[in-house]
């Protein structure tokens, strides 16, 4: 298969805009490809004093991609919203395999890798990753919203500027998804009677 | 209850939230209508309200960067070079697309001196519509047997848990560039052709179509047999009428536009004639 990995994502970018859900299973892992190879080498740099800035990591792989051809390009926010599931999902897949622990003989995970994230808070993650699919079944938009912000690091402004909504319905549906989020990770407790 | 009660709790608990805490209960009095089911929902939220200043604020970027820096000693990619998946031992990667990869490997017990095409899920990359995908490549490669299609010798799951199918691994060059290069004849095209038309009736009467002929998907080998590859996007056909569901699954729609049939662009029902519109684009 050939492999123009920048004109490979513009097009799936622009084919996922125009509704074509496929491109994303395509999309996603060229973008974790990027990512991850972006991750390593300021991994790298902040082990020599600079510190990591996860923003920057996407602007950059975004600039990669398709930044330099079509500077004002519409599909930015698109990119940055194929980042955020990408984000997402390493997240959750990392924490669902530390809360279970599964592993096999001579599989051993370095310890570097090991202590990124505790038991507990891989626990939380694959709850919040839960919430988040019960959340999607009843609201699409406000899960998108969650990825963005959460995931994907944006602004109030910009998710505004991807769901085409003000930035005040932004914050006020943002209120309403972590409230909704929050209840589900603590049943029990807040159950009104 | 809960979906179509969603669209009222939303707008009592974003209408709420305008309220003085004390002037809460008396607005919920009013505008939940005796609707116990709806104001205890709203409760619910409003007390994850009260505790969630502050949740999720804070992107979980920073972590999901790390994760995907320490992902460097998990194989994936070249990275799997020389590792061991099931009984194979990886040699290099051979092709890459949307579900996964394909690497040449070879049995790491030595048992058989065969080299091999192993596909692989991409780690991290599984969703359930490209599991689907995978699995049911699997199953249609398994009950194709024809020379001239590429067959399936084992199946399994890596130690990530991400599944893999082990099939014959074909040597040779996307058929027109064989035909080019061996400045093959008019009439041995066409005896080419015809094996290959040979294969795609085999897999019709199998009531599958495969949906992606394209030169790079038949490779010739160097014996000048004809090969048929990836399944990937391939369909079983409705038994009763011959037609393959229209279906609104977005991985059903992956195509590729100079060799795809124009119901198949506009995502109308398939039948077998897909496949002999792009065998005829081919041949063409």
């Amino acid at each position: 298969m050939a492999t123009h990995p920048q004109n490979d994502v513009t097009r799936l970018l622009l084919e996922w805009r125009h509704g074509n859900a496929s491109a994303l299973d395509e999309l996603m892992p060229l973008i974790y490809e990027e990512l991850h190879r972006l991750a390593v080498c300021y991994m790298r740099r902040e082990r020599s004093g600079h510190t990591l800035q996860p923003t920057a990591l996407i602007h950059e792989a975004y600039l990669r991609f398709v930044g330099k051809d079509h500077p004002r390009w519409k599909s930015r926010l698109h990119f940055f919203a194929v980042a955020a599931q990408v984000m997402r999902r390493i997240l959750i897949d990392h924490a669902r395999g530390r809360s279970c622990e599964k592993r096999h003989a001579g599989a051993e995970l370095p310890l570097e890798e090991a202590a990124l994230v505790s038991r507990e808070r891989a626990a939380e993650l694959v709850k919040l990753d839960d919430a988040l699919r019960s959340l999607e079944s009843l609201d699409p938009k406000l899960k998108t919203l969650v990825e963005l912000r959460y995931f994907g690091g944006l602004t109030n402004e910009e998710v505004a500027e991807f769901l085409a909504v003000s930035s005040s319905t932004v914050k006020r549906d943002w209120r309403l998804a972590r409230s909704f989020l929050f209840a589900e990770l603590l049943p029990g407790e807040l159950d009104v009677p | 209850m809960y979906p179509e009660l969603w669209p009222r709790v939303k707008e009592i608990f974003q209408a709420v939230t305008e309220h003085r805490p004390e002037d809460r209960d008396a607005f919920l009095d009013a505008s939940c209508d005796d609707d116990p089911a709806l104001r205890r929902e709203v409760e619910r939220l409003l007390a994850g309200d009260r505790r969630a200043e502050g949740f999720a604020e804070d992107p979980a970027f920073d972590l999901a960067a790390r994760i995907l820096a320490a992902a460097e000693s998990t194989p994936g990619g070249s990275e799997m070079i020389g590792h061991r998946i099931g009984d194979y031992q990886i040699e290099r990667e051979i092709g890459s697309g949307g579900m996964g990869r394909v690497y040449l490997a070879s049995r790491a017990d030595g048992r058989f001196d065969k080299r091999v095409a192993l596909k692989l899920v991409q780690r991290g990359m599984a969703s359930a519509e490209i599991l689907e995908r995978f699995r049911l490549e699997r199953r249609i490669l398994a009950g194709l047997e024809h020379p001239a299609i590429a067959r399936i010798y084992d199946a399994g799951a890596a130690d990530g848990g991400q599944p893999y199918f082990v099939m014959e691994y074909v040597e040779g060059l996307p058929i027109e560039r064989y035909c080019d290069r061996q400045r093959l004849s008019v009439e041995d095209r066409l005896k080419l052709f015809q094996q290959v038309c040979d294969a795609v009736q085999h897999a019709h009467q199998n009531l599958i179509v495969h949906r992606d002929l394209k030169p790079a998907n038949i490779l010739v080998t160097a014996e000048g047999l004809p090969k048929l590859l990836d399944f990937g996007i391939a369909k079983w056909l409705d038994p009763e009428n011959g037609r393959a569901p229209v279906s609104t699954r977005p991985w059903q729609r992956r195509l590729t536009p100079e060799y795809a049939s124009p119901e198949q662009i506009r995502g109308e029902a398939l039948t077998t004639a897909s496949d002999v519109y792009s065998l005829g684009v081919l041949l063409y």
